[in-house]
């Protein structure tokens, strides 16, 4: 049995205990006091209350930071990534960002919805690591070269057998798979003498990656400006920026991740910088406008493995694909296609990172007090693109779209070819050594940041209760496992969410002419069914039988639900 | 009631109706008038023939149209008179291992070649390396976010009853990672000079087809992992004796599906000509919704055994056609060794076949040796209980044997 | 409606214009009416089933078949027959192979093993998997049959009776009479077999000429051809009539709809009836099959 944490569980709740009693203590010291010293209630300074602003507008960032607070204040991090759904059973409405589709012009827009600076791969400066390195390619030239020859060979082998060959972007992805997996395997076991980390990676194959943030500054779509207009006391408002749900889906060939953090390549003085922060591009126009689609689902943010104590969460690496840019028209022209190759950089690695932050207790609402870095490689096997990221901020919503001086950072390559081609007899022509360079030095980034507990997961209860594994209820256990999971995996609710029909929307909204018909729809109730929040639906009944407490006991009827 | 001419009047309608509903239907007798006037010479034509001729409707080309199935019938280009008998990834032999044992022509030996024990009594692995292999057995069956369907369970004494449908991981993704996880750390273990003269590959398929006393035998299988090796393993050193069982009444082909329409080519999924292309191990996965037997019912034990024989004798076969050298009698030169390692995610099955001979007529002297040894559980139970993960049965022996087969020279 | 046809054809000449339109529209109608679609309807009872329906492929196989469920409904008519089926789970059908064939020289049996002995949920028999040579099929299992027994099957008449085991299949002309038999051919060569419901069994009471008399579960003695196959022993699941069903729920699973459950005590019909036992019967040979009919019908 695998009940590794129980001692430092146990070792963290005797603390946190004797910590409340201490507290405890010192209060009831003071309050006996409170008898005998009236003058500790007043000082000599009048300390007055803040004054809040009482406009509508005000109103309504100060709900929505009572909001973010009630998230940042949730106890486990599974909890806070169910807190972030609480308002809506049906799902947000998001815009939908994957690696099956960059259009035309996106690099803007992915640099106003992630807040980021893109900048040149600086050049090398001749150092002892780079010595070290060009030894290093040396030695790994030959495994590599005889990896990508192999991986080649095989998937020509191999097609030859099947009778219907598979479309181009399906063949892209199918070849990549194998040369990347190999190429990994050629490299780790060239660096894993020289680098111990690489002894300590956790290989993801194909992993899941999801993330979800809210982006400000966008213009509102048209009903919202509509039903603005409506209203005499919000006509003025129709055309303010409002914040856009964003989720991004991914499956990257691979990825590597290890429980230290990799080093910081921006100091923390380099990334408070409010003129870059306002020089940044903005995308304003709805993303529907470049061939964005939006879909509703819940909220989910996934870095390709479920959250465990002691778990590699962080990410080294990771080998995006680039198979769907091929479907691209020849007339975006060659510009677009190098932008849109960094615009699939800056988006997966943001995400990834977003999502990691989260398995942290950071979320969109609330802020990193640490930065976090990535690498990520796009490829097609041939032409490989190497950047590094680095996530100061998550905040890009409502306001601090403008106020925000903290931007986070991306540079890279452009794309440099490895091979030049593979010859009839498979052997291998024009091979790169710069192009490996590049890949080897991105292996060799030592991650070596390590931060305490405390450090990394600033906003969850404290040493003993940090997931919802951690928690002594079983009931409450299971419970938080499920709907995590259940929220996770995008299932369609059973029902259909509730219809206004074509006749109830004419004679009953848009033109009542039906005065003396009982009003018992859930519209003449003034329910909005897409506002109906998580929490709302009937309890699962407990059979007779297997109720605790007996047959008889009508307290244990319902399941208790567990929603932070 | 009075039967009268008035009520039968009163009624005449219905019995006319009455009466067409017998004489409505005739049989109609052969009047010998067909035969008499084909005999005399004179063509003739059904009324069938004249109100309803048959055309030929025109073919009309269209562009773009897509492409029609070839049917498979006599037209079929690959159409052979005699059938063969198929072996495939979803089928399993009913005899089990002992059918097997026959249809490949080879002997049951019940350890492991003397060099693979050595090997497995001398490991030394550091003791991290429990902690290591349970974490690659949490992250693999547990751990990793994938979430699409799982199949349907069914209790089988409540059949009517239908359980929640589950979401999870795949059995393929979870077989996928878990023998990821543990060659990762097996590689780490053994060090670039073992590593360097070993390939893994991915989804192979392997084809060959051989002929057993007038049967023509075609095996088209897929390798979920093989791992090929720079030298070919050495032939098992001492001498094996041993019987094949009898299969009385039932032939060694029983339970193979029958098909007319087949290749007899060979195809082995690496070129002669590169560096790895030795078969050193496979791995195969065994999922009880592909793999079943044809009349429905569970596999059984030996049955599962039987099934990393063949897929063994195969990858051995395939590969021995490719590289040309075989006598008219079957017995190869140089015997081959492969390797092959069955599982389901829990339940491991390792063997090593030596391939002497392709002759597999029941008069061959030469047998083929197949050592293995019964199946071994890694762990017996891998699931969240109560919101926590929990490992039960762990068993590192698995690991061990594996280790030992991914160093064997 | 031929009559009021004469009638009224009788008194179209004085009426208005208008009536007669009314009048010649009833009639349209009357005639459109009376006018019902005649279906034939086969009965419950003649040996055809109304439960289920088999999707047998061309060639046999011994892969699970897949049924739809007819719910007590004629399939070629899609009209209801019988009452009181419908539901059920959907069971598998196992394609028994119910011809024994064997070699007809003298002393040369077939041998056939069995592999598996399986439950049909389309049958209260069990089924075993049989195996000979290259063939898998099915055959009803008998009550002390085991995975691994051997089978024989031969199609010689020998002067002496043959000692039979269980599950062997021999002709009739070379059984003992006392032996118990089951799956037995009506003529010999017609594919109707009778005799195989769980536990059951035939009797061979004698012979006489070239028919051997053997009694039915039934208990009414037939006559038939010597040279009809049969295969010895009793039926499996031989406990079977004494389960209960349980419940109402169980009862729908197996694809029986409630029943209404009238009972008049006098109306004579309800009930066993305890009658003499007819004389021995002589199975007659196979009916010729129908000649192809001609429908001479207009519709009008």
């Amino acid at each position: 049995m695998l009940t590794l944490r129980r001692g430092e569980q146990l070792r963290a709740r005797l603390q946190a205990l004797c910590r409340r009693c201490l507290s405890a203590k010192t209060q009831a010291a003071t309050t006996t006091n409170n008898i005998t010293d009236d003058a500790s209630e007043y000082t000599a300074e009048a300390e007055y209350p803040e004054i809040r602003d009482l406009s509508f507008k005000a109103r309504k960032q100060q709900s929505a930071a009572d909001w973010h607070n009630e998230i940042k204040s949730v106890a486990t991090v599974e909890e806070k990534m169910i807190k972030l759904n609480m308002p809506r059973y049906y799902g947000f409405k998001v815009v939908d960002l994957n690696d099956n589709q960059v259009p035309y012009n996106a690099l803007p827009l992915t640099q106003h919805y992630t807040r980021t600076v893109l900048e040149e791969q600086p050049t090398e400066t001749a150092s002892e690591e780079n010595v070290k390195l060009d030894a290093i390619v040396k030695a790994a030239r030959e495994d590599v070269i005889e990896a990508l020859e192999y991986a080649h060979d095989i998937y020509k082998h191999q097609l030859t057998q099947l009778a219907t060959p598979p479309d181009a972007v399906q063949r892209e992805r199918q070849l990549t798979q194998i040369i990347v997996e190999q190429v990994n395997r050629a490299v780790l076991q060239t660096l894993s003498a020289d680098y111990a980390h690489l002894q300590q990676v956790e290989i993801d194959y194909n992993p899941r990656h999801e993330a979800f943030w809210a982006v400000g500054g966008v213009d509102p779509p048209k009903n919202v400006v509509k039903s603005k207009q409506g209203h005499e006391w919000q006509k003025a408002d129709a055309h303010e920026s409002v914040d856009r749900l964003v989720q991004y889906t991914g499956e990257p060939y691979l990825a590597l991740r290890h429980r230290l953090q990799l080093p910081t390549w921006r100091t923390v003085e380099e990334s408070q910088n409010l003129t870059l922060a306002q020089q940044l591009p903005r995308y304003k126009f709805d993303a529907r406008t470049l061939g964005y689609t939006t879909k509703h689902q819940h909220a989910i943010n996934v870095p390709g493995y479920w959250p465990s104590a002691n778990a590699p969460n962080f990410g080294l690496l990771s080998f995006q694909s680039r198979a769907h840019l091929q479907l691209r028209p020849k007339s975006y022209g060659v510009e677009d296609a190098k932008e849109a190759l960094h615009a699939l950089a800056i988006q997966s690695s943001y995400a990834w990172l977003l999502a990691q932050a989260n398995y942290n207790g950071f979320n969109t609402y609330n802020e990193l007090t640490y930065p976090l870095n990535t690498q990520t490689v796009i490829t097609n096997g041939r032409e490989w693109s190497f950047y590094s990221y680095q996530l100061n901020t998550l905040l890009v919503h409502g306001p601090h779209i403008d106020t925000n001086p903290v931007v986070n950072f991306c540079r890279g390559t452009p794309a440099l070819p490895l091979y030049g081609d593979i010859n009839e007899a498979g052997k291998c022509i024009d091979f790169n050594e710069a192009t490996l360079r590049q890949l080897l030095k991105l292996y060799s980034n030592v991650p070596s940041i390590q931060r305490t507990a405390d450090e990394l997961l600033p906003y969850v209860r404290d040493g003993s209760l940090r997931r919802a594994a951690d928690y002594e209820n079983e009931e409450q256990r299971v419970f938080l496992e499920q709907t995590f999971k259940h929220l996770a995996s995008k299932r369609p609710r059973h029902l259909e969410i509730p219809e206004i029909y074509m006749w109830e929307k004419l004679y009953k909204i848009d033109h009542p002419t039906r005065s003396m018909e009982p009003r018992r729809r859930f519209f003449e109730y003034g329910i909005n069914p897409w506002r109906r929040t998580l929490d709302q639906h009937d309890k699962e009944y407990v059979p007779r039988a297997v109720r605790p407490g007996g047959k008889k006991n009508r307290e244990g009827r319902y399941k208790k639900t567990y929603y932070p | 009631m009075r039967l009268t001419n008035k009520l039968y009047a009163q009624h005449i309608g219905w019995h006319f109706k009455k009466h067409w509903q017998v004489q409505g239907r005739r049989v109609p007798k052969d009047t010998g008038a067909a035969a008499e006037l084909l005999k005399m010479g004179v063509q003739v034509k059904t009324s069938e023939d004249v109100l309803n001729p048959k055309t030929e409707p025109k073919l009309v080309e269209i562009v773009g149209a897509s492409l029609k199935p070839i049917p498979e019938d006599e037209t079929h280009p690959n159409w052979h008179s005699t059938a063969c008998h198929l072996f495939g990834d979803s089928n399993v032999l009913l005899g089990g291992l002992p059918q097997a044992q026959v249809l490949t022509n080879s002997i049951e030996i019940n350890e492991f070649p003397r060099q693979i024990d050595e090997a497995i009594f001398n490991s030394q692995l550091p003791k991290t390396l429990d902690r290591s292999v349970q974490n690659a057995i949490f992250s693999s069956q547990l751990l990793d976010a994938q979430q699409v369907k799982l199949p349907k369970i069914k209790l089988a004494d409540r059949p009517a009853y239908n359980l929640p449908r589950l979401y999870g991981i795949s059995q393929e993704r979870r077989n996928r990672l878990l023998i990821n996880k543990l060659l990762f750390e097996i590689e780490k273990l053994a060090g670039r000079s073992v590593t360097v003269r070993r390939k893994l590959i991915d989804n192979v398929t392997f084809q060959t087809s051989l002929i057993k006393d007038n049967d023509v035998l075609v095996f088209k299988i897929s390798g979920d992992k093989l791992i090929s090796s720079a030298r070919p393993l050495d032939a098992i050193k001492g001498k094996f004796n041993g019987d094949l069982p009898d299969l009385y009444p039932m032939k060694s082909t029983v339970s193979m599906p029958k098909q007319h329409i087949y290749t007899e080519n060979t195809f082995y999924p690496i070129r002669k000509d590169i560096t790895c292309s030795h078969p050193h191990t496979l791995f195969t996965y065994f999922d009880k919704t592909i793999v079943g037997n044809v009349h429905g019912s569970e596999v059984s034990k030996t049955q599962f055994y039987g099934r990393s024989l063949l897929k063994a004798f195969v990858v051995a076969a395939s590969r021995a056609k490719q590289l040309g050298d075989v006598p008219a009698n079957g017995v190869l030169q140089k015997p081959i060794v492969v390797q092959c390692i069955q599982t389901d995610g829990q339940e491991f099955h390792f063997g090593v076949l030596q391939l002497n001979t392709l002759n597999l007529n029941t008069d061959s002297a030469t047998k083929n040796y197949w050592f293995h040894r019964p199946s071994v559980e890694l762990f017996s139970e891998c699931s969240y209980q109560t919101g926590r993960l929990y490992l039960g049965g762990y068993n590192s022996e698995a690991f061990r044997i594996l280790n030992a087969f991914y160093n064997n020279f | 409606m031929q009559s009021l046809t004469r009638l009224l054809a009788n008194c179209t000449l004085t009426l208005h214009p208008q009536q007669q339109r009314v009048v010649a529209a009833a009639l349209q109608q009357q005639q459109l009416r009376t006018k019902t679609k005649y279906v034939e309807k086969p009965k419950p009872g003649a040996g055809q089933q109304f439960r289920r329906i088999v999707h047998f492929p061309e060639e046999y196989t011994v892969q699970p078949l897949k049924i739809t469920h007819l719910a007590g409904r004629d399939p070629v008519t899609g009209r209801m027959v019988a009452k009181g089926i419908g539901g059920g789970i959907k069971q598998q059908y196992r394609w028994i192979k119910w011809v024994r064939d064997g070699p007809s020289e003298e002393g040369a049996t077939q041998e056939e093993r069995v592999v598996e002995l399986l439950r049909d949920g389309c049958r209260t028999a069990k089924v075993a998997l049989v195996a000979v040579g290259d063939e898998l099929k099915y055959i009803l299992a008998t009550e002390n049959m085991r995975e691994g027994d051997i089978l024989k099957t031969s199609r010689f008449i020998p002067r002496i009776p043959v000692r039979p085991n269980e599950g062997d299949a021999y002709p009739l002309g070379a059984l003992p009479a006392g032996t118990r038999i089951h799956c037995l051919e009506k003529n010999p060569g017609q594919p109707c077999h009778l005799i195989h419901a769980a536990g059951t069994f035939g009797t061979i009471l004698r012979k006489f000429d070239d028919k051997v008399v053997v009694q039915l579960p039934s208990k009414r003695e037939f006559a038939f051809d010597r040279t009809c196959m049969a295969t010895v022993g009793r039926l499996s699941n031989i406990e079977h009539n004494k389960e209960h069903v349980g419940s109402a729920q169980r009862m729908r699973e197996m694809g029986n709809r409630p029943r209404s459950g009238l009972w008049k005590r006098k109306e004579g019909k309800h009930g066993r009836k305890v009658r003499r036992l007819p004389p021995m019967t002589t199975i007659a040979p196979p009916a010729a099959p129908k000649e192809q009919e001609i429908r001479l019908t207009l519709n009008l």
